[in-house]
C-alpha cells in the first residue's frame, strides 16, 4: 500500500480498529486499540505503512484504572509524525499478544515489559530475562507501583539463564561479560566452526540500575535532567536534552532562541567528541593503536572546548527545564570559533591519512554486513542505519532546537559494512564541526532561561534527539506534584544491538570486536545505569560454571 | 663450547631483552605523539610479575607449569647458538639448530594455549600454529640463502666467508624478507594475530599469571632478540666485515648493539603504521615472502656455483 500523502490521511488509514483517536499536539496522535487488535494494527502500520518502531512502554496504571498501559510509539520520518498505539491490559489478565512475528525489533521491548511488570507476551518466540539478574525471584516486578524503589528481594541462588543451544557440533566461545574489546559488560556467546561464527546469543543486563524507578519514586522534574545526563558517560547531554524536550512539549513553553542555539552547539560538540572517541576505539580494535592515539589527541581539544563552555570536560550540568544554565560570553565564543577551525584542520589531515592506510581500511571493508532490508526490518537508528542506506535523522525529520535554521548534510552510505558506518561517522564529524561553526557565528542575542510555571499531570511527552549513536527516545507520562508518572528511556544501542547477531553471522572471530564495536554499543545507556546504587546488590555476573558449560567438547 | 662465554651470553640475553622491549615501547610511543613509559618499564613489569604468586586454572594442570619454563629455556638456547658480542657462538649448532629451536618455541606457545584449557587460549594456540607454519618456511629459505652465500651452516664460518667478498645483492632481498619474518615471529602488530589483545585477550597467554606469565614473556622477548641477532649477518650485503666490526676497528660490540636498535626501530615502525592482519591476509603476505625468498635462493645457487654443494 502506498504511503498516504498527508499526516491526516495517514491517521485516517490507521484509525481502522481504533477505539479512540486523540491528537495530543501538533504531529502527535494517540490511537487506543483493543489489545487483541495490537498485532494486526502494528503489522499494518509497521510493514504496510512503513512506520519506524521507536519504543514500547509498559506502565503500571492499576492505581488509576486497574490495568496496565502498553504504549507502542511509531514514527513516520518522511512526515515528521509520531503515533502512539495504546492498549490496556486488565490486572487479572496479565498477558498481551506478542507482535514479534510482525515487528521483529519488538523482541527486547516485550521482554523488558515481562521483566519489570510481569505481563506475559503471548506468542513471543523466546521470552527469557532481558535485564533482571538470573537469580531474581519470580513474582517480584520492579516497575510495579507496589514495589518500593529500595527493595532488594532475596536471591533464588540459581543462575540458569537458558542460552540457545545449537544442534550442530560447534564450539562455544563466551565473549564477555568482561572482555578487553568491550569497555562495558555484555555477554555474547559465539557458536563457532573453526573461526567462523555460525550463530550468537546475547545476554545483557549487567549494568541495569533502575534509574527510571528512581526517577518515578524519588525525584522531581528539576532533578531528573541531572540524573538523565548521567545515564551515559558519552552522550549524557542528549539524554537530558531528550527528557527536557519531552517535558517542555507537555508544558508548551517557549524556549528563548539563544538557549536553543546553545543547546544545539552542545549537542554537536557531543557528537564530535563521541565520534572521535569511536574512531579511536575502532582503530584500537583492529590493532591500529597509532590511530587511537591520534584521534584522541584531536578529541582532547573538543574536551577543552566543552570545559570552556560548560565548566566540565563533558557537557554536563548545562541543561535545565526552560533553557540552559550558562550563557556563552563573547570571549568564549571567539575562542570556541578558533578551536573549532583548529580541530577541523587537524581532523581533515588525520582522517585523510588514516583512510588511505590499506591495512586499516582492509580490516573494515566487507565485514559486519547489514542489508537495507534488515536495517529497515529492525528499525535500526543512527550511523548503523545510515551506513546501510537508510536516510533517517531526527535532526532533519523532527527538527528540534535550532536545527531548522542551520545548513547540514546527512551522510548516507549504502554498502552496509563496518567501513560504511565508519565513513558515515567520519563525515558526520565534519558536518557537526560545520554546524557548531555556523551556530557560533550566527547565535542570536537574548536571555537563556525562561520559567515554567505549571506542568499539567497525566499528559504524554515524547522527546526525540539524534544522539551520536542514533535516535534517542524518551517517553514521559507526567504525574502530580512535579513528578513523573512513567519515564521510559530508549537509547539508540537498544535498537541497534538487536541486529548484532545478523552482522556477526558468517564472519570470523577476528572481526567480531570491530563488528560489535561498529554499533558503538553503549551499555550503560541501553540499561540506564546511574551513579546511584539502587539495585546493584542484586547484580550478578555469570558464574564460572554457566560460562563454561559445553565449551570443551 | 665455552662455558664462561655461554654464561655471559645468557646474562646478556636476560638483561637486554626487556630493555630492548622497553626501547620498542618508547619508540612506538614517540611515533604516536606520546611520552611513553621509561625504557626500563618492561623490566619493572617483569620484576613485579616474578614477585607474584603462581595461580593456575583448574583445567591447566601440570603441563601448564612446565610449558612457560620450557618456552623460556628454548628461547635461551636459541639465543646461545647465535654469536653475539664475539665472533664465536657460545654453543655449536649453527643455522639448523637455530631454525629447529625457533619452530619448537612457536609450537610450545601453541601448547601453552591448549593446556590452559581456555577457549581463547585454544583459538590463540591454533592461530600460533598456523602463523608459525606459514612464516617459518620464509625464515628457513632466507637463512639457507645466507648459508649458500656463506658456504657454511655455521655462523662463524659464514662471517669469515662473507666478510671479504663482493656485495651480495640476493642477500639484501633475503634480508628484507627476514626483517618481515622478525616482526611476524616476534608476534608484533601487524602479526600479533595469536595474541590479539582486543580479539583474544592475549591468546595462548590468557590464563597465565605471576611467575609463569613472566617466564612466558621473558621467553618471548629473548626469542625476539635471538632473531634480531641473526639479522646482522645479512648486513654484510651492504657493509663488508660488518659482523666482525673491522669497519670501525672496534670489537663486534658496536655493530651488534646497532643491529639490535635498528631491528627494534623496524618493529616499532611496523607496529605504529599498521592495523592487525587477519589470518588470511597474513597467509597471503607470507606466500609472497616465500616466493620472493625462494626465487632469491635459486638465483644465489645459480650465481654461486661453488656454494654449499
Amino acid at each position: 500500500m502506498a504511503l498516504p500523502d498527508s499526516v491526516e490521511q495517514l491517521i485516517e488509514v490507521l484509525k481502522g480498529k481504533a477505539l479512540k483517536c486523540t491528537r495530543i499536539r501538533e504531529k502527535m496522535w494517540m490511537l487506543e486499540v483493543k489489545k487483541e487488535d495490537l498485532p494486526h494494527a502494528l503489522d499494518h502500520a509497521y510493514n504496510n505503512l512503513n512506520g519506524q518502531f521507536m519504543t514500547m512502554v509498559g506502565t503500571d496504571d492499576r492505581s488509576e484504572a486497574n490495568d496496565f498501559l502498553l504504549d507502542y510509539i511509531l514514527g513516520w520520518h518522511e512526515k515528521g509524525a509520531v503515533v502512539i498505539f495504546r492498549a490496556r491490559v486488565r490486572t487479572e489478565d496479565g498477558s498481551f499478544p506478542s507482535i514479534t512475528s510482525h515487528v521483529a525489533c519488538a523482541d527486547w521491548y516485550e521482554r523488558e515489559v515481562k521483566d519489570f511488570l510481569g505481563l506475559n507476551p503471548v506468542g513471543h518466540h523466546r521470552p527469557t530475562k532481558l535485564f533482571l539478574p538470573d537469580d531474581w525471584p519470580e513474582g517480584s516486578y520492579p516497575l510495579r507501583r507496589d514495589y518500593t524503589y529500595d527493595l532488594r528481594p532475596p536471591s533464588t541462588g540459581k543462575e540458569d539463564y537458558p542460552f540457545s543451544v545449537l544442534d550442530k557440533k560447534v564450539s562455544v566461545i563466551p565473549y564477555g561479560p568482561y572482555h578487553f574489546a568491550m569497555d562495558e559488560p555484555m555477554h555474547f556467546r559465539f557458536f563457532v566452526d573453526g573461526e567462523r561464527i555460525v550463530d550468537t546469543d546475547f545476554r545483557g543486563g549487567f549494568n541495569y540500575r533502575g534509574v527510571e524507578k528512581l526517577a518515578e519514586a524519588k525525584l522531581d522534574y528539576a532533578k531528573i535532567p541531572f540524573i538523565a545526563e548521567r545515564i551515559c558517560g558519552i552522550c549524557g547531554f542528549t539524554h537530558s536534552e531528550c527528557f527536557v524536550q519531552a517535558i517542555e512539549g507537555v508544558a508548551e513553553v517557549d524556549i528563548p532562541e539563544r538557549a536553543k542555539w546553545i543547546r544545539t552547539i552542545l549537542l554537536e560538540i557531543e557528537r564530535v567528541h563521541s565520534h572521535l572517541l569511536w574512531l579511536g576505539v575502532a582503530s584500537h580494535l583492529v590493532g591500529f593503536d597509532s590511530g587511537f592515539m591520534q584521534f584522541w589527541r584531536v578529541r582532547e581539544k573538543i574536551m577543552l572546548l566543552a570545559e570552556m563552555l560548560t565548566g566540565n570536560r563533558k557537557t554536563y550540568g548545562m541543561i535545565t527545564l526552560g533553557g540552559v544554565r550558562r550563557d556563552i560570553s563573547e570571549d568564549k565564543r571567539k575562542e570556541s570559533l578558533r578551536l573549532i577551525s583548529e580541530v577541523t584542520r587537524e581532523y581533515k589531515e588525520l582522517i585523510e591519512s588514516v583512510t588511505s592506510l590499506q591495512t586499516f581500511v582492509g580490516r573494515l571493508k566487507g565485514v559486519g554486513l547489514l542489508s537495507k532490508e534488515d536495517a529497515r526490518r529492525y528499525s535500526v537508528v543512527g550511523p548503523v542505519a545510515r551506513g546501510s542506506g537508510v536516510s533517517a535523522d531526527v535532526r532533519r525529520d523532527y527538527p528540534y532546537e535550532a536545527y531548522s535554521h542551520l545548513d547540514f548534510d546527512i551522510p548516507v552510505a549504502s554498502e552496509g559494512d563496518v567501513l560504511a558506518r565508519t565513513i558515515v561517522r567520519a563525515h558526520e564529524v565534519l558536518e557537526a564541526l560545520s554546524i557548531i561553526e555556523q551556530a557560533l557565528s550566527s547565535i542570536p542575542n537574548g536571555p537563556v532561561q525562561s520559567y515554567l510555571n505549571y506542568i499539567p499531570a497525566e499528559k504524554i511527552g515524547v522527546g526525540l534527539v539524534e544522539a551520536p549513536r542514533g535516535t534517542d527516545v524518551h517517553f514521559v507520562i507526567t504525574g502530580k506534584d512535579n513528578t513523573v508518572y512513567r519515564w521510559r528511556v530508549r537509547a539508540p544501542t537498544y535498537a541497534n544491538l538487536q541486529v548484532a547477531r545478523i552482522m556477526l553471522i558468517g564472519h570470523t572471530l577476528a572481526d567480531a570486536p570491530v563488528i560489535i564495536g561498529s554499533i558503538d554499543p553503549c551499555i550503560s545507556c541501553m540499561e540506564r545505569a546511574t551513579v546511584i546504587d539502587v539495585n546493584s546488590g542484586n547484580e550478578r555476573t555469570f558464574s564460572r560454571k554457566a560460562c563454561w558449560q559445553g565449551e570443551m567438547k | 663450547m665455552n662455558l664462561a662465554l655461554l654464561v655471559l651470553n645468557l646474562v646478556l640475553a636476560v638483561l637486554l631483552a626487556p630493555i630492548l622491549d622497553g626501547l620498542r615501547r618508547k619508540l612506538t610511543a614517540r611515533l604516536q605523539n606520546r611520552v611513553g613509559p621509561p625504557i626500563l618499564q618492561t623490566w619493572y613489569d617483569l620484576l613485579k610479575l616474578f614477585r607474584k604468586e603462581t595461580l593456575l586454572p583448574e583445567t591447566g594442570g601440570f603441563l601448564a607449569m612446565i610449558v612457560p619454563v620450557t618456552t623460556f629455556t628454548v628461547s635461551l638456547s636459541m639465543f646461545a647458538v647465535v654469536p653475539t658480542i664475539t665472533v664465536e657462538p657460545p654453543m655449536e649448532g649453527g643455522i639448523i639448530v637455530f631454525i629447529h629451536l625457533a619452530v619448537l618455541s612457536a609450537f610450545l606457545l601453541a601448547i601453552a594455549g591448549s593446556v590452559s584449557g581456555n577457549p581463547y587460549g585454544i583459538v590463540g594456540g591454533s592461530r600460533e600454529v598456523i602463523l608459525a607454519t606459514i612464516v617459518e618456511p620464509s625464515i628457513i629459505v632466507s637463512l639457507t640463502n645466507l648459508a649458500v652465500l656463506g658456504r657454511s651452516m655455521f655462523f662463524e664460518e659464514i662471517t669469515e666467508n662473507i666478510q671479504t667478498g663482493d656485495l651480495y645483492p640476493w642477500l639484501a632481498v633475503a634480508m628484507i624478507v627476514y626483517f618481515v619474518c622478525i616482526i611476524a615471529e616476534g608476534g608484533r602488530i601487524p602479526f600479533d594475530i595469536p595474541e590479539a589483545e582486543s580479539e583474544l585477550t592475549g591468546g595462548p597467554m590468557v590464563e597465565f599469571s605471576g611467575k609463569l606469565l613472566a617466564f612466558m614473556k621473558l621467553g618471548e622477548l629473548v626469542r625476539a632478540i635471538a632473531l634480531y641477532s641473526v639479522a646482522r649477518f645479512f648486513v654484510n650485503a651492504f657493509i663488508p666485515s660488518y659482523v666482525i666490526g673491522d669497519w670501525l676497528s672496534f670489537a663486534p660490540l658496536l655493530p651488534y648493539f646497532l643491529t639490535m636498535v635498528i631491528c627494534t626501530l623496524v618493529v616499532s615502525l611496523a607496529e605504529s603504521m599498521n592495523a592487525r592482519f587477519r589470518l588470511f591476509e597474513a597467509t597471503k603476505l607470507s606466500g609472497y615472502l616465500l616466493v620472493v625468498s625462494s626465487v632469491t635462493l635459486i638465483l644465489s645457487l645459480l650465481t654461486n656455483s661453488g656454494g654449499l654443494m
